[in-house]
């Protein structure tokens, strides 16, 4: 989740997604059905299929989350039927078995690999960025950089009196790699 | 994980955008909610980056 956020922000998106949401007073499936139809694009890992230490049972949400988002572009207005859509999961063709009903679709596999992550997210945005949009920069690039982030990260996390990376609240997590990226890629280039 | 949904960049938006840029790409965020003000993460950003400046200089 962290590696998808940090290389969509590196790409110029503001990414989005169920963490944004808190209010009690809300019901969260509706709030993310209107977040997913706000979004020209979006992007859904269903690699998380293992069972839950407490309950033992799996959870459905990134499913549910994903057969709204096909629904919306299979009959929804016309401006959802344009809407692209990235399917993540750790290995290839598993969904075969987990979530046959999208089989013959193209989802990408990560092997739960930071890396192949960002390299997964970048390359898929550069090749829906909008038409005569300027080529979005290399997934090597980012990678190398969100491992220099990493390397900065505890350092970041201690200065906000936080214990490990973790505890590190996902809107704050937005607010650090939109303003560490271009401090880091500055800090590197005065060492070239 | 849950998904996150992205949305390009674009004018008159209520995204927070830093100034700077990333690789000639604007890094912006949807507002949302922060435990940490604004100021807090760009004291701790900068003086992160400042202590390990010659690790990220070792990584160019």
């Amino acid at each position: 989740m962290r590696a998808a956020c940090f290389a969509i922000l590196a790409c110029g998106y503001a990414p989005r997604c169920a963490l944004d949401y808190n209010d009690s007073g809300v019901v969260r499936f509706t709030e993310i059905v209107k977040m997913i139809a706000e979004c020209d694009l979006s992007i859904h890992d269903i690699s998380r299929v293992e069972l839950d230490k407490d309950s033992h049972l799996p959870r459905f949400n990134m499913p549910l989350e994903l057969g709204a988002d096909l629904g919306l572009r299979l009959e929804g207005p016309a401006r959802q039927r344009r809407r692209k859509t990235l399917i993540l999961d750790a290995e290839a063709h598993r969904y075969d078995k987990t979530l046959s009903d999208i089989s013959g679709m193209d989802i990408e596999a990560h092997g739960n690999d930071a890396e192949q992550i960002i390299r997964r997210v970048r390359d898929w945005l550069n090749a829906n960025r909008e038409v005569d949009s300027q080529i979005l920069p290399g997934a090597s690039a980012i990678c190398d950089d969100y491992e220099a982030y990493l390397e900065i990260a505890p350092d970041i996390v201690a200065g906000l009196r936080l214990d490990p990376h973790d505890d590190l609240p996902h809107g704050d997590y937005l607010h650090v790699v939109q303003i560490a990226l271009p401090r880091i890629e500055a800090a590197r280039a005065g060492a070239r | 994980m849950s998904p996150s949904k992205t949305k390009p960049a674009k004018p008159g938006r209520s995204l927070v955008k830093t100034g700077a840029t990333y690789r000639g790409v604007r890094v912006q965020v949807t507002p949302g909610r922060t435990r940490f003000t604004l100021e807090q993460i760009k004291k701790a950003v900068e003086a992160a980056v400042v202590k390990n400046a010659d690790a990220l200089a070792r990584k160019a």
